[in-house]
Parts: structure tokens; sequence; C-alpha cells
């Protein structure tokens, strides 16, 4: 009965960015006209592509330590922070006062803030994950290196609503996007070809690592 | 749409099913009459036989690695013959469906079995599979006035008329729990069969303890051991006393899998041990593949799954061998070949070659091949082995015949069915929201049916839909996230409650961790408060209805608490007390345990009696109006099938209900208030749940997990096969009556008006009957294409059987004729 579909569902953020909605209601309030050109703004670039997600999903499916979720989370998080960084948030940028953006777009406080609330993330991911049948007893380790993985991949998303750089409804499509594809790959889990990338949680870290690329990808073009 | 029409169609996919299913199940066609030697017939008449008596033990599911494999095996007896050569070891691929009736027919007559055989043991006491008219082995022993004497498991004295046997005593599997009387009453004749061992030539002993232990606690048991041991003292007792020109064979009819179940096609369910043993075989060669090998194997862990021993064979062959070593003729429709080793002890080669021909002979005349003599003589008997090995699979592939006028109008007339329903309710529906979701879980499903993994899967492609279900109606209800989310949390724990499926086995379960000895007693407490609280919950509103709930309840409960007693489960001392005062009203003079096996049988038929009872007196009252003021039967009526559902279940699951009942709250509450008692809804509903539950009650698509354990509640000695069928059915279908049962009290509550009931009645059963529809088509499809598939008989046509049941049972029996009845009743 491994038929787990993880998944997010916005929650991380929910979880998280309720305390800091208090402060931003006045700032959100504000946006809410401009909430189009918010969308509108992203700076769409080729470079926007998180290419390390690529690599990191190559060297999990193909290279020696295969399907090694635990190496991949400790590639995956500064990976994810030098991305954050150096390419997405400066590519989002709010219409009202882009230049002050920019200055604040290296927020180092916060770099070092998201990372641990990520781990926080992971308890709502991985109580939906098992909600949608994700193992507890058994196979407990591999869906808590799923959750951190998958919490992970929204890293730049959460730094930025942090950093109130978009809003939680973008955000909210990141996380969409992550657990369809969970959701979506899992379904290769009951074929009986006894591949070793069908046992859990291989086509859910596959399926959310493709989601969020995909996501990535896709804010280039809509 | 018109009711009219809806029945048309209705009866319309009926006949589909029913015509796809005389073509696809026909009875297979078999040579009557029996065999006599055809080549060189008198050398071969007056040849000695190799052996003069024959010992046979069966012991019920011996999967191969019980006796052969150091990890498991328990026989140190047998491992000592095997070693020095007294005996000789097999593995036996014995053809799916692994069921014990179809495999005796293999192992006396030789044939493949037919797939209806594999239902037929379930129904015990037909006689259609009577092999009076078949020729066997035992036909063959008893034509040539060899005495047999048989023990054990009745279903070979259903099988063979009873003039075959010299002397008989059958022993029944009624309790599956019972461990040890069973083998007892078999053992307990080998003393007086072996003083009198000049009297008789033939003894089958077999014995179904090891299957039971195997069906309880699987092939890890606790209680293996000791029963290895106890069937090597037996090998032990009746070698010792062989003579020379004695064969003992012992062998399992099939194997199991790692739950202790079997009727698939998995590797442990079809590799069975054979082992041959006799003080002769130490003076000849051994088989190739058991020289310089010491029994017991210890078997590299990355082999460990494929349960091959030593040389393997087809379990097939073991007729045309023992026909050989008997010096009788091969019986007609065996597509065996003589084990290459056993044939070296005829000690003679021209001998050897004749009986090779003679195989060969037989074969090619159940082929319907053609030859003369001479092509046969002419050939070395290297060449007839791999001419007969060609032979037996496409004997054993084309077992049946089907008849393809009948599939052709099955299918054709499903499609045309299909698409002229799907037309018709487009009309009315006009492809809103939920008839695409009913398209799309209905395609899904369908196209699922195409591979055998998803057929045998199909729990999680449930699981899948009713998880994205609840997401999408989540999404669309958002202001209701918390009612969402507690039935998410009901729906995972009725998933993590059982295994399903044949890929997956976990060990901790909810019902496995409740069964377990430290939590028994828990299980206990659930399930009085399960049965309390279904009993109950709503039922206060007048007093009959209380009393109603009030007896049924208590009746079930003490059913449950003496049937898990009578089958030496352990039950906690309260609960026990509380059965004991309810069973001593039955029986005021004993006090002694042996009170709840007595009660057994009445409390049930009391149960059944005043549930049919209750049903009658609800009907006529409402008919006759003669309570004005009950206006609504169906509340009452719910809570009445609600307890038949229990009482069909087995305990572990029995909880589950309580589950059930939160969920049907919130569901209920959803439904009216958010989608405003939609009947198209709570239709798709009830049928995604309705399918859900089934598998997580431990259902699969596979024969191997019908459920008999209930289906003799009340019964006695004499029992009618249709009574114990419909019990079977509604043990199997307990869940998915509940969850048909639920959508009444949407449908039809006290806030409708008999015309609106009507009318919902009407739209609830559209979109149920478009997929039943749908599936059908994709279904008969896949069987026609892939009727020459290797999974045809373990996957595909047990499937057809499932789905046979839910659209005449499920759909048809519980959702039209008993709902209409009761919705015409308040006409």
């Amino acid at each position: 009965m491994a038929k787990k579909k993880g998944n997010k569902n916005g929650n991380p953020q929910n979880v998280k960015v309720l305390p800091d909605t208090s402060k931003r209601n006045i700032n959100s309030q504000n946006l809410k006209p401009n909430k189009e050109t918010n969308n509108t703004n992203i700076k769409k670039s080729i470079l926007n592509t998180p290419f390390h997600l690529i690599i990191l999903l190559f060297l999990y499916t193909t290279q020696r330590h295969k399907f090694d979720e635990e190496l991949l989370l400790y590639l995956l998080i500064p990976l994810q922070i030098i991305y954050t960084i150096f390419q997405f948030s400066s590519n989002f940028s709010n219409s009202n006062n882009s230049k002050k953006i920019s200055k604040r777009t290296i927020n180092l406080t916060l770099i070092l803030v998201v990372p641990i609330t990520m781990v926080f993330a992971a308890i709502p991911i991985g109580l939906l994950v098992i909600l949608f049948g994700g193992p507890i007893l058994e196979n407990y380790k591999k869906t808590i290196l799923l959750s951190l993985n998958l919490s992970n991949l929204l890293l730049p998303i959460i730094y930025l609503s942090f950093n109130k750089q978009i809003s939680i409804d973008i955000g909210k499509q990141y996380a969409v996007s992550i657990f369809l594809g969970c959701w979506l790959s899992s379904i290769v889990i009951p074929l009986d070809w006894d591949r070793p990338w069908q046992m859990y949680p291989v086509p859910l870290m596959v399926g959310g690592y493709l989601g969020s690329i995909l996501s990535y990808v896709l804010t280039d073009f809509f | 749409m018109r009711f009219k029409s809806l029945l048309i169609c209705l009866s319309l996919q009926l006949a589909a099913v029913f015509i796809f299913c005389i073509g696809f199940f026909p009875q297979k066609s078999v040579l009557n009459g029996s065999s006599t030697f055809q080549i060189e017939k008198s050398l071969q008449q007056e040849a000695p036989p190799v052996f003069s008596k024959l010992i046979l033990v069966v012991i019920d599911a011996l999967r191969s690695d019980f006796i052969f494999d150091s990890n498991i095996s328990n026989f140190p007896f047998t491992h000592s013959l095997l070693n020095n050569g007294n005996a000789w070891g097999f593995t036996a691929y014995s053809n799916p469906p692994t069921v014990t009736l179809p495999r005796l027919k293999g192992l006396t007559t030789g044939s493949t079995p037919n797939f209806l055989d594999a239902i037929l043991n379930v129904a015990e006491d037909d006689n259609s599979s009577n092999l009076k008219d078949q020729d066997s082995l035992l036909n063959q022993f008893y034509l040539n006035n060899k005495k047999i004497r048989f023990f054990g498991d009745d279903t070979w004295l259903k099988l063979f008329p009873l003039d075959y046997f010299e002397e008989h005593e059958g022993t029944n599997s009624f309790f599956v729990s019972d461990f040890t009387q069973v083998d007892n009453n078999v053992t307990r004749h080998i003393p007086k069969q072996l003083q009198e061992k000049n009297d008789w030539d033939v003894l089958i002993l077999h014995y179904l303890g090891l299957d039971h232990i195997g069906h309880k606690g699987g092939p890890r048991s606790k209680f293996m051991p000791t029963k290895h041991e106890e069937m090597d003292g037996i090998i032990r007792q009746l070698y010792e006393n062989l003579d020379n020109d004695g064969l003992l064979c012992i062998l399992g009819d099939h194997g199991m899998n790692e739950l202790g179940n079997h009727g698939g096609s998995s590797n442990g369910e079809t590799s069975a041990a054979m082992v041959f043993a006799s003080p002769k075989l130490s003076n000849f060669e051994l088989p190739s593949k058991q020289k310089e090998i010491k029994l017991p194997i210890t078997k590299p862990s990355e082999d460990e799954n494929s349960f091959k021993y030593l040389t393997e064979i087809q379990q097939v062959d073991f007729v045309p061998t023992i026909a050989t070593l008997f010096n009788l003729p091969i019986p007609r429709n065996s597509v065996g070949i003589i084990i290459e080793p056993l044939l070296k002890l005829l000690r003679n080669s021209k001998l050897e070659s004749i009986k090779l021909k003679e195989n060969y002979k037989q074969l090619l005349d159940l082929a319907h091949i053609h030859s003369t003599m001479d092509d046969i003589s002419s050939l070395e008997d290297f060449e007839l082995f791999t001419k007969m090995v060609s032979i037996q699979e496409d004997l054993t592939r084309s077992a049946t015949n089907y008849f393809y006028e009948f599939l052709a109008a099955g299918i054709i007339s499903s499609i045309i069915g299909t698409i002229l329903y799907a037309v018709l309710i487009t009309k009315d529906l006009k492809f809103n929201g939920i008839e695409i979701i009913s398209i799309i879980i209905s395609l899904l499903i369908g196209l699922s049916m195409f591979g055998s993994s998803f057929v045998e899967e199909e729990h999680q492609i449930w699981w899948w839909i009713v998880t994205g279900l609840i997401t999408l109606s989540l999404y669309l209800k958002p202001n209701t996230k918390l009612l969402h989310l507690t039935l998410f949390i009901c729906v995972r724990l009725i998933r993590g409650w059982n295994n399903s499926g044949q890929k997956y086995v976990y060990e901790s379960t909810i019902s496995n961790i409740l069964s377990r000895i430290e939590y028994k007693d828990m299980q206990w407490y659930l399930i009085l408060a399960t049965i309390t609280f279904v009993s109950f919950n709503d039922s206060m509103k007048n007093l009959p209805t209380f009393a109603m709930s009030l007896s049924l309840g208590v009746l079930v409960f003490s059913f449950k608490v003496s049937w898990s007693i009578t089958n030496g489960e352990k039950v906690p001392f309260v609960i026990k007390d509380m059965a004991r005062t309810v069973v001593k009203l039955l029986f005021p003079d004993e006090s002694k345990d042996i009170i709840f096996s007595l009660a057994l049988n009445p409390l049930a038929q009391l149960f059944f009696h005043c549930t049919l009872g209750f049903l009658v007196i609800k009907l006529l009252i409402q008919k006759l109006k003669i309570d004005k003021t009950v206006d609504n039967i169906f509340d009452e009526l719910t809570k009445v099938m609600n307890l038949v559902a229990i009482m069909q279940t087995r305990p572990s699951n029995i909880p589950m209900f309580c589950v059930f009942e939160i969920m049907k709250m919130i569901l209920v509450k959803i439904i009216k208030h958010d989608y405003n008692s939609n009947p198209y809804v709570t239709s798709i509903a009830s049928l995604v749940l309705q399918h859900f539950t089934f598998f997580q009650f431990g259902g699969t698509n596979s024969i191997a997990t019908v459920d008999l354990s209930n289906a003799y509640n009340g019964v006695s000695e004499n029992y009618n096969i249709y009574y114990v069928g419909l019990l079977m059915t509604i043990a199997n279908f307990a869940p998915s009556i509940y969850w048909a049962v639920f959508s009444w009290d949407i449908l039809y509550s006290y806030d409708t008006n008999s015309i609106l009931r009507r009318q919902n009645f009407m739209k609830s059963k559209v979109l149920p009957l478009l997929f039943y529809f749908i599936i059908g088509c994709f279904l008969f499809l896949s069987c026609f294409i892939l009727r020459y598939h290797l999974f045809i008989w373990s996957v595909f046509s047990p499937k057809l059987c499932y789905y046979v049941a839910w659209s005449i049972f499920m759909n048809c029996i519980v959702g039209w004729v008993f709902e209409g009845i009761l919705v015409l009743a308040h006409w």
C-alpha cells in the first residue's frame, strides 16, 4: 500500500507566514490593485531555470549513490540558497519600488532564518504526505527525508514571501505544481515492473522535483 | 430520462455481461472413457510394475521451501532420506488457480484446470465438477482391481465415486482455525492401516492443518515448526513400514504466498513440494540436480523468492509417472510428461522407450494430432521429450475453447449499449461537472483493466481517486476545511487498516497490530464500542427502533464473541462475561465454555430471523399505513443493514465501521449543505467509497482473498448452497453494502416526499450504471485481446468474476431491486 502522494498545498506558507501577515496586511492591501503588475514584473530570463535542480535530479536517478535522499538534501539546501540569492530573488521585483527591492535582495538574516523555517515547513508537508498514504510505521525515515526535500524545494518562494517580494498567491502556484507532480507520479507505484525506481519515495521525489523545475521554468512564459 | 429507458439500459448491461460470460467460461472439452495401452499392448500388460504399493501423502499448501529450505523447513527425517538417496525431491509447478479442488483434479487426471473449478471449489457440494466420468489415476487403479483407502480432506470424496474407495473417512475444513483436530482425524487411522498393509494397494492421506495455519498466520506462523515436525513424524512412521516395493509420495497440492493465502499465480503459490521416497531409490542414480547437494538447502538471498529447488517439474507430470511406475495406462486427459529420472526405475531400456512413446501417443491424441505408429517409433527418446514439452505447452495454454460468437456478441452489445446510454444521459446532464468526473473515473478504471498489475493493485487507483476527489471537493468548497480534513484522516485510517493487492505487504497494518496478543484486548473494546455506536447512534427516537437496535446489536456482539472463543482466540474476561450473560439465556443449564460453541448457530439464526422479520413487518406497516406516525423506514433499515454488514465482517475489521460512521456523518453534512443533496454527487460518493472500502477490507481481484470465514454463520451440517453463497457474498461486500446504504440518508431523508424520493432514486442510479457500462466494455475487450496472456486465468478471469459480482449483486440486487422495493413501499 505504498501509495503516497506527497504534496504540499501552500501549507508551508500558511503556517509560517501567518505571524508575518499582520504586518503585511497593510502592505498587501496596497499591493492588491498591483497584483497583476506584480505578476508581470517577473524578469523573464532563461537564467531563471533552476539548473541546479535538473542536475540534482540527474544525480539522484543515475549516479552511483542511486536514490539517496539524504545526500540529495545536503546538496539541495546550499544550492537553493545560492539560487535564491543570485538569481531568483533578483528577478522578482515589486513594481512599486523596484530600486528599494534591489537593495533588499540579499537579506542575510532572512537567508539564515529561512532554512530553519524549512525544517518546520517539513512537518505539515510530512503530515500531508502521510495523509495521502505515506507510510508511518515502516519507512518513516523516507517520509521524513521526502518532506524535507520537498520543503526545501519551496525555499526560494518562502524567502520571497518573507521578503514581501511576491504575494502568497504566486507562491501557491509553485506549491501546487510540486503537489501535482508528486500526486501524478505516484501512479507508477503499483506497476509490477519491479524496478528500483518504483519504490517509495523515488516517484514522489522525482515528481516533486519535476513539478518545481516546471513551475520555475513556466514563470518565464506565463 | 424516463424510468423505462433506464430500466432497459440496465437489462442491456446485464445481458451483455451474461452473454460474454457464456462465451468466456465454457466447460472444458474432455475426452471421456478410460484409456488402455496403445503401443505393444501385450508386452506392456505383462511387464512387472516397479512398485506395487503406493502411499500418497498430500499436505495441503506444502510449499517447496517448507521441505527444502534451511530457513523454514523442519523436516529432519525427510532431509535425511533425501540426503542418503532414499528420496528424490522436486519442485512442482502447480497451475493456477492454486486452490485445492482444481489441483486435486490436476494431480489425479493430469489435466490443466478449468477456471470454473476455482469457483466450484467454493461451492463445495456442487457435483458438476465430479470426476466419475473422467479418466484418472484413481480410476485406473480401480479398474485394475487395486484397493484404495482414503483418509483426509473430503474434497476427494466429492470428486470421486465412493465405490473407488474400499475404506474412507473425510474430514472437512469447517473451521479454518482448527490446526490439530483436523489432522489427528487422519493420523489416527495410520496404525490400523499399517497393520493391515497387505489388504490395500493405495493409501491416500490428505492433511489440511498446514494450510489452516497458513491462512491464519502465514508461512512463518509460530505454529508452523511444530506442524512440520508432526508431518515429518508421520513420514517417518510411514517410511519405516515401507517395503522395498512400496512408494511413498509426499506432495503439496499448491503453495502459499507470504500472507498464507493461495489461489493466484505468484511464485510461492505455484511452487509446491513433491518428494518420492522408497528404499529402492538408493539403488539408482540421483537426479542430476540433487547430486552433491545437501538438504536442507540454504539459498542465496537474491534467489529467495523464486521457490525453485532441485529439479523443476510440472505437477501434472506426477500422473503419467505414477501410471508408468505402477504399469497402468496413462489417464486420457493427462497433459503430463513422465519425470525423466524416475523413468530409469524401469531398468529396461526397451520398456522405457515404449512407455515414452505411449506417453507421446496419449498426448497426441489429446491434442487431436493424427499420427501413425511409424512416425512415433522412429523417434529417439530425447526427441520425444522435446516434442512432448511443446505439446504440453500448447495444451496447457489452450485448455479451454472460447465461443467466439458469444464473445463478439457480448462485446458489441456492451459497446453499443454504452454509447447509447451515454448519449441518452448526456441529454439530461449536458456534460456537467459530475458527469465528467464520473466519466473520468470510469475511463481511468477501464483503462487499468489492460494492465495485469493495475488489476492486481486496483486498490491503489481507488485510493488515488479518493484523495483526488476529496482535494477537489475542498477546492470547490473551501469553507468546509475542517470537515474535509477530518474526512481525509478517516480515509487515511481506513487505508492503513489492511493490506490489499499482491505487491506490497506491510507488517504494521492496523488490523495486524490489533491482532497481536498485546493489543487483543484493545480490539475487543473497540468492537464493543463500534457495535454500541452503530446500534444506538441516532436510534433513540422511538421505542420500537430502540428495541430493535438493542436486540440486534446484542445478538451481533454475542455472536462475534462466541465465534472467536469457539475458534480459540483470546477474548478479554469482561467481554467474555458480557457475552456469557446473553448466551446463558439460550442455554440456562450449561456453564462451561462449550456454551459458546453450542450457541453459535442459534445466535446467528436468531439474528437473521429477527432481521428478516423486522424487514417484513416494517414493509407491511408502511404498505398498509397502519402506523401513520412512521413516515420514513429508511433510517431504521439503514441501521439493520449496517448491523448485517457487521455481522458478516471478521472481528479485526469491525472497528472500521466506527470510522465509517464518523465519515458518514461528515459526508451527509457536506453533501446536504454544500451540494444541496444532489443525488448525482451522492451516487458518485457512494460508488467510490463502495470500491475503496471493498479493497481496504482486504479484498482484491484475486480468488485467493475470497473470505469464507463468515459464509457459514448459522448454517448447520446440511446446508443450502444458495444460502451459503448469499452469506459469502454479503461477507465479502459488507463495507460496500454499508456505503450503498449510506446514500439513503441523503436521498430519502425526512424532508423529502415520495415523489422527490422516486426522482432521487432514479437520478442516483444514472451514473453508477454508466460506470458499470464503461468498465464492462474495457474489461470485455481486455479479456478478449489478452485471452492467450499468461495471466488470463490468474488475473483477468478473476477480475471478470468480480465484475460480474459487482454488477449483479451490488448494482442490480442491492442498488436496484432492494432499494427499489423500499422506495415503492413508500409510494
